[in-house]
C-alpha cells in the first residue's frame, strides 16, 4: 500500500497533480451549478410575482420589442 | 419574438443531453482512473510519473478543444448574431482556462521530475502560456463593458484573432527545439503511443469531454438565465414605475 502512494518516488508530483486536477474541475462545476441553481430560483419567484401582482401585458413570454 | 423562441428550444435540448453527458461522465471518469492510477503499467523510461499524462494531455486537448468552441461562437457571434452564439462562448471561456491552467501546472509538475525544471520558454509552453492569456483577455473584456452587445463582440474578435496561436500550439514541437515530446496520438501516420498507455489516455479524454459538455451546458442555461431576469426585472419596474 505505502508502495502505491510513493509511485516509484514519484508519488508527490502525481498525487500533487491528479488532487490540483480533480479540486480545480469539482470547483468550478460545482460554482456554475449553484449560479444556475440559484438564478432558476430568482427567475420561478419574479415570475409568480409578476403574475400576481402586474396587469400589462408586456411580460417577458410575449414582449413586444423581442429583447433577450 | 424568434430571439426568445430559440433559448427555449435551445434549453429543451440541453436538458435532454445533459443526463447522457452525465452518465457518461459517470461511466468513464471511474474506469479511467482505475487504469491511470492502478491497472496501467510504469513506463519504462519514465516510470510511475507517467501516470502524470492521463491528465496532463486529456486537460491539454480540452484547453485546444475548448478554445475551437470559443472561437467557432465568436465567428458565429459576429457573422450571423446568433443570440445563442455569444452566450456559448462567454459559457466556454472560464472553462477552458481552467483546463489551460491545468495542462500548464500538471505539465509543470510532470517537468520537474522527467526534465529536472519545472518550466523552460519553448515553443510548447509558452504558446499554451500565450493560450491562458487568451482565454483572461477574453473574459476581461467582457467584464470591462457595460453593454453586452458591445463587450461581445470585442471578445468575439479577440477570440478569433487569437486562433492562430492553436496551430502554432500544435506544430511548436516540431517547428522548434524543445524538451517537450513531440505528439504520439493525433499523427498522419497514427498513434505510436502503446497500447496499454493510451487505453487510459482515451477514457480519461472521454471523460474531460463529457465533463466539458455538462459544464458548458450549465453555463449556457445561467447566462441564458441571466439574460431573462434581467428582461424580466425590467417588465417589473415598467409595470410598478
Amino acid at each position: 500500500m505505502a508502495d502505491f502512494f510513493a509511485m516509484g518516488g514519484h508519488g508527490t508530483f502525481i498525487w500533487l497533480s491528479y488532487g490540483i486536477v480533480f479540486l480545480a474541475l469539482i470547483i468550478i462545476a460545482i460554482m456554475s451549478f449553484i449560479e444556475l441553481r440559484s438564478l432558476e430560483a430568482k427567475l420561478n419567484k419574479l415570475k409568480r410575482n409578476n403574475k400576481r401582482s402586474s396587469k400589462t401585458t408586456d411580460t417577458p413570454e410575449n414582449n413586444s420589442t423581442g429583447k433577450v | 419574438m424568434h430571439i426568445f423562441a430559440n433559448p427555449a428550444r435551445f434549453v429543451r435540448l440541453a436538458n435532454k443531453i445533459l443526463p447522457w453527458a452525465i452518465g457518461v461522465l459517470a461511466l468513464c471518469l471511474p474506469y479511467g482512473l482505475y487504469l491511470a492510477i492502478v491497472a496501467s503499467p510504469p513506463d519504462y523510461q519514465q516510470g510511475d510519473s507517467v501516470r502524470i499524462m492521463y491528465i496532463h494531455v486529456p486537460s491539454a486537448w480540452m484547453a485546444m478543444f475548448t478554445y475551437m468552441v470559443m472561437a467557432s461562437a465568436s465567428l458565429a457571434a459576429i457573422v450571423w448574431r446568433h443570440p445563442l452564439a455569444l452566450i456559448a462562448g462567454k459559457a466556454a471561456a472560464p472553462i477552458g482556462a481552467t483546463f489551460t491552467a491545468l495542462a500548464l501546472i500538471t505539465g509543470a509538475l510532470w517537468g520537474k521530475p522527467m526534465w529536472g525544471t519545472y518550466w523552460v520558454w519553448d515553443g510548447r509552453l509558452t504558446s499554451v502560456l500565450i493560450l491562458f492569456f487568451l482565454y483572461l483577455g477574453y473574459m476581461a473584456i467582457w467584464q470591462a463593458m457595460d453593454d453586452e452587445e458591445t463587450a461581445g463582440r470585442a471578445a468575439s474578435i479577440l477570440a478569433l484573432v487569437g486562433v492562430v496561436n492553436l496551430p502554432i500550439i500544435k506544430f511548436s514541437v516540431d517547428w522548434w527545439n524543445t524538451l517537450h515530446q513531440p505528439a504520439s496520438v493525433i499523427r498522419l501516420d497514427g498513434p505510436t503511443i502503446h497500447a496499454d498507455l493510451l487505453g487510459p489516455l482515451l477514457w480519461m479524454a472521454v471523460a474531460m469531454k463529457a465533463y466539458f459538455i455538462i459544464v458548458f451546458l450549465w453555463r449556457m442555461k445561467l447566462e441564458i438565465n441571466k439574460r431573462k431576469l434581467a428582461v424580466l426585472q425590467m417588465s417589473v419596474v415598467n409595470a410598478h414605475g
